[in-house]
């Protein structure tokens, strides 16, 4: 390895200091955006309608369709930030990211270009979902065990995370002679080219278990899918940040 | 002090070639903010463009008003585009290239990376940025009216104004990493190009998007599958993370070597093996 010499001096390395800084800076916003916004496409276009309204909100499909999409870039985001500088906040700083852009996002485009209602399209919170996943990752250190638990942390305080924000829109209201819930009202109110006309029983099935709903299944069931999910997107973090060269394109 | 800059890298005496240690003001960050504050103003324009004429002229597309207020706008942004990309690519690649990067001194390759690196891709970041803003404006629009045709309002700058700016910075960005800084001389990163070349994917698969609109109306369902074939794309962000955590070692090297007089690989080290350049382990403390 060759050598250059320069001749340095407190100030100068004062001023290397300060330009370092600045580098890191201006970095960690590009990239910080740059992640957030790829994780919201990712998310957005893989939930998409179960995000964006109130009475899409189940019991059955939400809490699954809600941990799969936010899961898959969050756990790359994680491994990426683990493995090449340890990290352990990844998953947390993109999920607070994720979630300041989309409150933006809908309060921007959805109400203030169409006017729907924001008590119809808040967005559901990912951040104590990832707070959980990063502190099993942290406290345990270890890839399998981060697998198992990291997932069903992340899976199981999903729904319990923003029942406080759903709660209120589940309770029974009658309406034009038919009892629905709040979340099914403000959805016939505010007509859209997405929802057809007419009630969906998405809750039904043929065996109703844990106090006869499927919620208590939908849970457990994402946390399945999440263990896989974040066997595959780990890898995919990891396989993404290799310093790899290649002469020809 | 300025007597004290003295360096030499190899048999060159780079301060013939460029300045030394740069100044500390060349790494303001104001620039990058007013690139963002200028893309912004523009996007911001048409996005009220789009609020004023989107329901009142673009719900038609075969009324005269629609070709009017839409359809021209549609061939000016194309043709636009033709030029930008043309003139940026084609005056980066055969103009502004470096062809002597071997002779870099650790100052001038800082200078370059802040600039040809780190702000090129921060403004193709940005533009990112104003396209998924658009993207969720075509969500909004969609939810909201029966698709008409792919040339629907929402459409003209969400697919053909932003996505094009955006790959027209990423384009640009990776080139000028390629023929301005010497790690990338003789070899790829690969996560760099990715990083550009994953998003342009978007691109080609509006083609399946819009025909499986031409059957199906699958607002409906707006996570209808149809749309899932662009979740994929949007992990280019892990890309990302890792052109930033594989270039930033040679970014501190270059940093350590010019202000505080610390060994590092020269440039034309650099180009034959960037493996190395990029290697952590150098820019350890004491190493």
């Amino acid at each position: 390895m060759q050598t250059q010499t320069i001749k340095t001096s407190p100030e100068l390395q004062k001023e290397g200091l300060e330009v370092g800084k600045r580098i890191q800076f201006v970095a960690w916003v590009i990239i910080g955006m740059t992640v957030t916004v790829g994780t919201f496409a990712s998310q957005s276009l893989l939930e998409g309608d179960w995000s964006f309204w109130i009475d899409w909100k189940d019991r059955r499909y939400f809490p699954i369709l809600g941990v799969i999409s936010y899961m898959l870039m969050l756990v790359s985001v994680q491994a990426a930030c683990w493995i090449k500088a340890r990290l352990p906040v990844g998953m947390t700083l993109c999920a607070v990211g994720i979630n300041l852009w989309q409150w933006f996002e809908r309060y921007v485009n959805w109400w203030g270009w169409f006017s729907y209602p924001m008590n119809e399209l808040f967005p559901e919170t990912v951040i104590p979902c990832a707070i959980a996943a990063d502190c099993v990752l942290l406290l345990s250190r270890k890839l399998l065990l981060t697998y198992l638990f990291g997932a069903y942390a992340f899976a199981l305080t999903f729904y319990p995370a923003n029942w406080v924000m759903i709660a209120p829109f589940h309770q029974p209201v009658e309406a034009l002679g038919q009892t629905l819930s709040i979340a099914d009202y403000i959805g016939f109110s505010y007509v859209r080219s997405a929802i057809p006309e007419y009630l969906r029983m998405i809750e039904s099935g043929t065996l109703r278990t844990f106090e006869g709903g499927a919620l208590g299944p939908a849970i457990f069931f994402s946390g399945v899918v999440g263990i896989f999910i974040y066997a595959i997107f780990w890898w995919i973090g990891d396989q993404c940040t290799r310093n790899r060269w290649v002469k020809k394109i | 002090m300025a007597n004290e800059r003295v360096a030499t890298v190899g048999a060159v005496d780079v301060s013939a070639v460029a300045e030394l240690v740069p100044k500390k003001e060349y790494f303001n960050n104001w620039r990058f903010y007013l690139y963002c504050i200028l893309i912004s103003l523009s996007y911001g324009a048409c996005m009220l463009y789009q609020r004023a004429f989107a329901i009142s002229k673009g719900i038609d597309y075969t009324s005269q008003d629609f070709q009017t207020y839409w359809m021209t706008l549609f061939w000016g942004i194309t043709i636009m585009n033709v030029i930008i990309w043309g003139l940026t690519w084609g005056w980066i690649w055969f103009v502004y290239r470096d062809r002597h990067l071997e002779q870099l001194s650790p100052g001038e390759e800082l200078k370059r990376w802040y600039s040809n690196w780190l702000l090129t891709l921060g403004v193709y970041a940005w533009c990112l940025v104003w396209a998924v803003f658009f993207v969720e404006q075509d969500g909004v629009w969609h939810s909201s009216m029966i698709r008409d045709t792919e040339f629907t309002p929402s459409h003209i700058f969400n697919f053909y104004l932003s996505w094009p700016i955006f790959i027209n910075f990423g384009v640009a960005g990776l080139m000028l990493t390629r023929t301005r800084l010497p790690v990338m001389g003789k070899k790829w990163l690969l996560p760099l190009v990715m990083e550009v070349a994953w998003p342009i994917m978007f691109i080609p698969l509006i083609g399946e998007n819009e025909w499986g609109h031409s059957a199906w109306i699958l607002e409906e369902w707006f996570a209808a599958p149809l749309h899932w074939t662009f979740v994929p794309f949007a992990w280019a962000a892990v890309w990302f993370l890792g052109n930033g955590f594989d270039m930033f070692p040679r970014i501190a090297a270059v940093l350590k070597a010019t202000y505080f007089g610390e060994k590092c690989m020269s440039a034309a080290e650099a180009m034959e093996n960037p493996e190395e350049a990029t290697n952590p382990v150098h820019t350890l403390p004491g190493m």
